[in-house]
């Protein structure tokens, strides 16, 4: 194409917005409104996704050796969580230590473990796993470790997790398709009525030699120009409202006893989420925009 | 060269035929009234020859070209080299004059300066040069066809087809839209004009092909409307039409920027079609 001809669709496409103010107004309101909702749910899914991935790994593996564990044994066990893509971390506790916890969860009754000998408590490794789902298969193969006397898994919470997590990403999905399929018929019908009320200038054109393509782009650029302006506006919305929303649940009160459950360990920092945020609202934005010009464009070009 | 070569013509298969069985030739540079009642197949003509519609059976040639064979894509290409004249002027009424006939060569690329030329000139042909920034509801009825006019002209295209132009009119803007097409047809632009415009047809005395009930009821050289033999003035058919007819003078164009000898019609509508095959195939 050549650059006169862009710079007349750029002109034409700028001319379109400009002289249909309300249905412009209109379509960048429905596109904010679009993203908008997409982006609440998007922020949501990925903070649910988070707490459930931080809340899977609170329940740590245990696995249980021997009291007389050989440093051979301990070196190769140590040795294969370490080298186990799917253990997140793990900590190894002597009996000595086991020995210190043990005491300090009695509280005042702890004299009575003053005499205790602690040798006979066992070596105990602590494992977070990185996917609950291959639990089952981690046991399998650290139960083979000569050492290793008992392996305990809080089973029943990992299954109900990993479902939690497989519904939480199909819902993510599924939503999101409905929507973005709502978002472009709704932009679709929008740019069909400012198609519309220029047919007649459309049917001129035809009449005159003008190429589908030249009829097209300016359309389309028109709808991208709004799915990129609707995306900007709903990404600042949706900033602005993440932002309050975390120093309020996040910075304002003093949670160390909340512990484990506390907002700051798994709320994600407005940081980790908003390049990406933006990035796909404005891809969505601009192909919802393009998208729905094109589909309502092409009944009236037919001549 | 427009011929039709035994076209028939259905919308639908089970519709009846709105054109049966018609053949007809018009010579470059010809001027010719298609005439008949509402409904015998005027507007069917027409659709045929802009390719917003196929024929059932036969053939459509402009310039040699089949136009049952030329794919969906060329279509724009051949539209460029047919100026087309409605009864309804179809203006787009958000744009001033200037901008209404400017728009036809943009579609094209042309570039600016190109375009103010071209627009002035044609604008002064039809008259309009002081009107050129008015909107079309400024416009009298024979302002805005003169508009049309422009309009169909500024691209020079071989061919001017004209729909009922005169439909919306009083007489005295018919006449002049009249004489400015003849102008035109004297610069050597083939004029196909439907109409059921009596006077129109009885005072300009050119070649009329009377169309009812989509079959061919006469054709005759300077001829009268309306129909049986005491109306023609000449019934024998001329047999070499373009002889008598005026040759196209390119002075009517600009000379290319570049010194190149001006194209005729048919070099413009093939170099279209060169133009968009050596595109795709780079």
């Amino acid at each position: 194409m050549k650059l006169r001809k862009i710079l007349t669709t750029v002109r034409d496409s700028l001319l379109n917005i400009i002289r249909h103010p309300l249905i412009t107004l209109a379509s960048v309101t429905t596109v904010t409104l679009m993203l908008l909702l997409m982006g609440v749910f998007i922020v949501v899914s990925l903070n649910a996704g988070n707490l459930v991935k931080v809340v899977a790994q609170q329940p740590p593996v245990e696995v249980w050796c021997d009291a007389k564990l050989t440093a051979q044994q301990q070196q190769d066990i140590s040795a294969y969580l370490t080298a186990d893509s799917n253990v997140l971390s793990f900590t190894m506790l002597t009996p000595e230590e086991n020995y210190e916890q043990l005491k300090a969860s009695m509280g005042e009754a702890q004299a009575a473990l003053d005499n205790f000998d602690y040798a006979k408590l066992p070596y105990v490794y602590q494992v977070k796993l990185q996917d609950p789902d291959l639990a089952d298969q981690f046991v399998a193969q650290i139960k083979a470790f000569p050492g290793v006397t008992q392996v305990d898994m809080a089973e029943s919470v990992m299954q109900k997790l990993t479902r939690i997590i497989n519904l939480v990403n199909a819902g993510t999905l599924l939503a999101f398709a409905i929507l973005l399929v709502i978002s472009l018929f709704i932009i679709a019908n929008m740019v069909r009525i400012s198609v519309f009320s220029r047919a007649e200038e459309i049917n001129i054109m035809k009449y005159v030699g003008a190429t589908n393509a030249y009829i097209r782009w300016p359309y389309i650029l028109e709808g991208t120009l709004i799915g990129t302006v609707g995306a900007l506006i709903s990404s600042g919305l949706v900033y602005a409202i993440y932002q309050w929303l975390y120093q309020r649940v996040v910075g304002g009160q003093s949670s160390s006893d909340l512990g484990v459950l506390a907002p700051r360990n798994f709320v994600l920092p407005l940081s980790n989420l908003a390049w990406i945020f933006i990035l796909v609202n404005l891809a969505l934005g601009v192909l919802i925009g393009a998208a729905g010009s094109a589909m309502s464009v092409r009944k009236y070009i037919k001549v | 060269m427009i011929e039709f070569d035994h076209i028939s013509m259905a919308y639908s298969p089970k519709a009846p035929l709105a054109l049966s069985d018609l053949s007809f030739r018009i010579q470059d540079g010809e001027f010719v009234f298609v005439i008949g009642q509402s409904g015998s197949g005027k507007s069917t003509l027409v659709k045929l020859l802009t390719c917003e519609e196929k024929p059932s059976a036969g053939e459509v040639y402009i310039d040699g070209l089949p136009l049952t064979q030329l794919k969906r894509r060329l279509v724009p290409y051949l539209r460029r080299s047919i100026g087309m004249v409605f009864q309804d002027f179809r203006l787009i009424p958000t744009k001033t004059v200037y901008e209404n006939v400017a728009f036809a060569m943009e579609i094209l690329g042309a570039s600016h300066r190109s375009i103010s030329r071209q627009v002035s000139m044609v604008l002064s042909t039809v008259g309009l040069r002081s009107r050129e920034r008015a909107l079309p509801h400024e416009l009298s009825g024979g302002e805005q066809q003169r508009v049309g006019i422009a309009r169909a002209m500024v691209n020079n295209p071989s061919i001017l087809l004209a729909d009922e132009p005169t439909g919306n009119l009083d007489p005295l803007n018919s006449e002049s839209i009249m004489a400015l097409l003849e102008e035109i047809n004297r610069n050597g632009t083939t004029v196909v004009v439907c109409t059921h415009d009596r006077e129109m047809v009885d005072r300009m005395q050119k070649r009329v092909i009377e169309i009812a009930d989509g079959r061919l009821l006469r054709d005759a050289t300077r001829a009268l409307y309306g129909s049986g033999d005491k109306y023609l003035l000449d019934i024998e058919p001329d047999p070499d039409p373009a002889a008598s007819a005026p040759t196209r003078q390119p002075a009517a164009e600009p000379a290319p920027e570049d010194g190149r000898k001006p194209e005729s019609p048919r070099d413009k509508l093939f170099t279209s079609y060169d133009y968009y095959y050596k595109r795709k195939r780079q």
